[in-house]
């Protein structure tokens, strides 16, 4: 949330962020060097520094899938989808340092295009059929890792929220869906490519319990979404919805309520119940799962900021969410599920002290 | 089949579609950023040399949006949670599939030693990888 764009708008979280996975990645790659150093210590630096960054890019890319859901079953790992881009530029930094090495040792010192010969190098070896049986230990691993290597390269160079507003929320999120396409693109470039080359069982041990926490953490996330979805109420005559109790909320947090198949973020904030959209203009972030703070609904993934009176972005920002019309009764809190325009001023219903 | 000719034709394509990305992205800078992006008026060199890898892949949709500002779409668009699960929800139901297939096939159908790889006759011998990453 930014009026003028910087490059990275660094703060204290963001350098401490950054610091924690700097020492993650020089962890990851130390172990991996270290344990290289005792099982092959004829490998060059070159191999070393090529099959270290690959590992610590792998693992670095595991973490990102799993953050996301991570998040969404317990709000205590929301701190680490804060900075979450910066992790992925990490990981495909090393990825490029890990692609750009393979395609100087393997490809680049002949007078072949390097381009072509990753295409092509492996072409005329490759027999699906040797000595009568299906065989897959020269299958053309190589294209696999680059094409994975060009997707995650257009992640990472729109990563600066610019790319977010000019290239629309929609299309900025179906690119970055790419991630799952990218991921499978890596796994047959380690199946086809290590798992050939190395017999060790640690290798598809570890990639296969690394695909079945994130799937297992993907499907818990999915189902609990889902069965919030299925919270819905229906209106009564005069077109508010039910949707909770003033007892369920708390001062300053939010709550999500469905209506109308819309996700509806309540808030109780000076002694008065305010509803306005849940999805943060931002990256969808879900607001009703933030909290209000310096007067502001902020946002629980990257701390973008709302008036609960109109769901406008303080000054200078412009950022505006709808807001809807409450109506409390008793302890009851009713909603309109048509938004107001947006901007409109809702001065939000007050709570009855004894209901609280 | 030979390969060689059809990945050298991408390569040239590909080649072009870059070059094309950097002359977009020298004049998108100087006359456009700013017409398209307020925000981007004062933004400084970091912030420029950041955004230019972008430019130069994206360029078409960045060009799009300076030359043709009414003909596209709205950027302002918010993103919408429900067809984001949507993604999500097959992505992973393919992911499902395809990943145990690659790992049956990468595990069931790998020769029981390891198989040196031979020097490809398609290609000049000092480009041919001699082992694997």
């Amino acid at each position: 949330m930014s009026q003028v764009y910087r490059a990275v708008d660094w703060n204290r979280q963001k350098l401490r962020y950054d610091a924690i996975l700097a020492a993650f990645v020089l962890g990851v790659v130390g172990i991996f060097l270290a344990v290289s150093a005792l099982r092959s210590p004829d490998s060059t630096a070159e191999t070393l520094i090529l099959r270290s960054t690959s590992v610590a890019s792998l693992v670095l890319l595991h973490i990102i899938l799993s953050l996301g859901p991570l998040a969404r079953l317990d709000s205590r790992f929301l701190p680490f989808l804060y900075n979450r881009r910066h992790l992925g530029v990490t990981m495909f930094a090393l990825a490029l340092v890990h692609g750009a090495l393979a395609i100087f040792q393997f490809h680049a010192l002949g007078d072949t295009n390097p381009f072509v010969s990753v295409f092509t190098a492996y072409q005329s070896d490759y027999r699906m059929i040797r000595d009568e049986y299906p065989n897959v230990a020269h299958f053309p691993f190589e294209p696999f890792g680059l094409l994975a290597l060009m997707i995650l390269f257009l992640m990472a160079a729109t990563s600066h929220d610019f790319w977010l507003k000019n290239l629309g929320a929609s299309v900025w999120k179906f690119l970055h869906s790419a991630v799952y396409l990218a991921y499978s693109l890596v796994v047959a470039h380690v199946v086809f490519g290590v798992f050939q080359s190395e017999r060790h069982w640690a290798y598809p041990v570890a990639l296969g319990l690394g695909f079945s926490v994130v799937t297992a953490l993907h499907l818990a996330a999915a189902r609990k979404e889902t069965s919030k979805d299925r919270l819905g109420s229906t209106p009564s005559n005069d077109g508010y919805v039910d949707v909770a109790s003033v007892n369920e909320l708390v001062e300053g947090r939010g709550k999500v309520v469905i209506v109308d198949d819309q996700r509806v973020a309540l808030f109780l904030h000076q002694g008065r119940v305010f509803a306005i959209s849940n999805v943060c203009r931002h990256q969808g972030g879900p607001l009703g799962e933030g909290r209000i703070l310096d007067g502001c609904v902020t946002c629980p993934w990257h701390g973008w900021n709302y008036q609960p009176e109109d769901g406008c972005s303080p000054p200078p920002f412009q950022e505006v969410v709808p807001t809807y019309q409450t109506r409390v009764t008793g302890s009851r809190i009713a909603i309109r599920p048509r938004p107001n325009a947006l901007g409109t001023p809702c001065a939000g219903s007050p709570v009855n002290p004894i209901s609280v | 089949m030979n390969l060689v000719p059809l990945v050298e034709a991408g390569w040239w394509i590909l080649s072009g579609y870059l070059v094309m990305g950097v002359v977009f992205t020298a004049a998108f800078q100087i006359r456009g950023l700013q017409r398209i992006d307020s925000a981007a008026q004062n933004g400084g060199i970091g912030f420029r040399l950041l955004i230019t890898p972008g430019l130069i892949a994206l360029w078409p949709l960045m060009a799009g949006r300076w030359l043709f500002p009414h003909g596209m779409p709205s950027p302002e668009s918010p993103i919408s949670p429900r067809r984001s699960r949507g993604i999500h929800a097959v992505a992973w139901w393919v992911l499902l599939v395809v990943i145990p297939l690659l790992f049956v096939t990468g595990l069931l159908w790998r020769p029981a030693e390891i198989v040196p790889r031979r020097e490809s006759s398609g290609l000049k011998s000092s480009s041919t990888p001699s082992s694997q990453p």
